[in-house]
């Protein structure tokens, strides 16, 4: 028994290492900066904001629709024009975002949120194309590069708390430039057949309905990711941890996947991650298992989209960021209060998650 | 207590219209354009 379990274990950590000695997974390493990096810019000054409540309401939300919508149409116009370079072009408009809001200098309120939106969008786009295109199909590029930006997230909230110059951040913005062009060629190596490898959707659906499906799930997941109750949640350290359990657990999701393959890893995560999210409310330890989790999936809606969009992976990169939105929309408008009332939530939105990933993800999927 | 609380304040219906106006219109717009390249790119895989 001991030699069995012994085997298992050495078996899987074998499969992992293979994972992580893929070919190419550089490109998912120097989008987590730049994703990082971005995230800390555009928080830094959502946490520098001022105004009434009409208005620090109000700017997180177009933030949110500004950043997340416009990213399926500049990932269509990526796909169409593969020579334009989005994420120098995204940071040059985050830059222009940021130091305008810094030094106050463009009358609007929202001008300079908007273009550290747009810019945050295009680095996003490009940061979608590269990891998806180098992956040959594999799922760990992706989720490492989309990982960075809960670390990044939370940096950003922190940093924009302190008495740091704007300096050091707009400093920051400029070093992704090295490490987006480097990435590009890696980019270039690659061939448009390797998006082919992304069959992961079940073809005895229609490709509409998949699409529809799968972004139901991130909608679903957009709505817990923030509405998860987390009353355990009243320090800075453990609001590090929450972020940093959602930035691993976004990684791990592709890394596993790989591993393991895509719909293990997506019913397990999801199913397994529904009683720590009940019962966590007031137990940080259980909580935070459930919301890492509860984000693994995030690569998984992400590989369906292109499983379907093949030649699009911008395009359905962009349909995630718009049901992100969809997901997250509903928090600056109401509430659940009661314990029971997001339990009831929880457990449907997650029973709803669980049958569309059965029904979605193609069966007898290679493990990895 | 109520299970279910609304947080939105109708004020910034009347104070940020025109913000709240320009998500309603990016969202309708990018909708209806994402759709008809979704469409554009479904029949391209499929004539594949």
């Amino acid at each position: 028994m001991l030699y069995f379990s012994y085997r298992v274990e050495g078996d899987m950590l074998h499969k992992l290492k293979e994972v992580l000695k893929q070919q190419n997974m550089i490109t998912g390493y120097l989008y987590f900066y730049v994703h990082f990096i971005t995230e800390v810019a555009c928080f830094f000054v959502l946490s520098r904001l001022i105004g009434d409540s009409l208005f620090l309401w109000m700017a997180p939300f177009v933030y949110d629709a500004f950043a997340f919508v416009p990213q399926a149409l500049i990932g269509y116009a990526s796909d169409r024009f593969p020579k334009i370079n989005f994420g120098v072009i995204g940071v040059l408009l985050l830059l222009l975002g940021f130091i305008t809001f810094s030094l106050d200098i463009i009358p609007g309120a929202y001008t300079e949120l908007i273009f550290l939106c747009l810019g945050n969008a295009c680095i996003h786009v490009a940061g979608a194309e590269a990891t998806l295109r180098t992956s040959k199909g594999k799922l760990s590029h992706s989720a490492i590069f989309v990982s960075g930006g809960s670390f990044g997230v939370i940096t950003g909230k922190l940093l924009g708390k302190t008495s740091l110059t704007f300096w050091i951040i707009a400093i920051l913005c400029l070093t992704m430039i090295p490490f987006i062009l480097l990435a590009d060629c890696y980019k270039t190596e690659c061939r448009e057949e390797d998006l082919e490898k992304f069959n992961y959707a079940n073809k005895d659906i229609k490709p509409t309905l998949v699409i529809l499906l799968a972004v139901l799930i991130v909608i679903t997941r957009g709505y817990m990711g923030y509405g998860i109750p987390t009353s355990w949640n009243k320090t800075i350290t453990q609001t590090i941890l929450l972020y940093v359990a959602m930035g691993f657990g976004k990684a791990l999701g592709g890394i596993l996947s790989d591993a393991f393959g895509i719909r293990k890893i997506a019913v397990l995560s999801i199913g397994i991650a529904l009683p720590f999210l009940l019962f966590g409310d007031n137990i940080m330890i259980i909580s935070l298992i459930g919301v890492l989790l509860f984000s693994m999936t995030m690569s998984i809606t992400l590989a369906l989209l292109v499983s379907i969009l093949k030649k699009s992976p911008g395009l359905a990169f962009g349909l995630t960021t718009i049901g992100l939105f969809l997901g997250t929309a509903p928090i600056f408008f109401f509430t659940f209060t009661t314990t029971r009332a997001n339990c009831l939530v929880i457990t449907v939105l997650t029973v709803l998650c669980l049958t569309i990933t059965n029904k979605i993800i193609i069966k007898g999927d290679s493990d990895g | 207590m109520a299970d279910f609380k609304i947080i939105f304040n109708p004020n910034i219906l009347q104070f940020e219209l025109l913000p709240f106006l320009m998500v309603i219109a990016l969202l309708i717009i990018t909708c209806i354009l994402t759709f008809i390249f979704i469409k554009k790119e479904l029949k391209k895989e499929r004539n594949k």
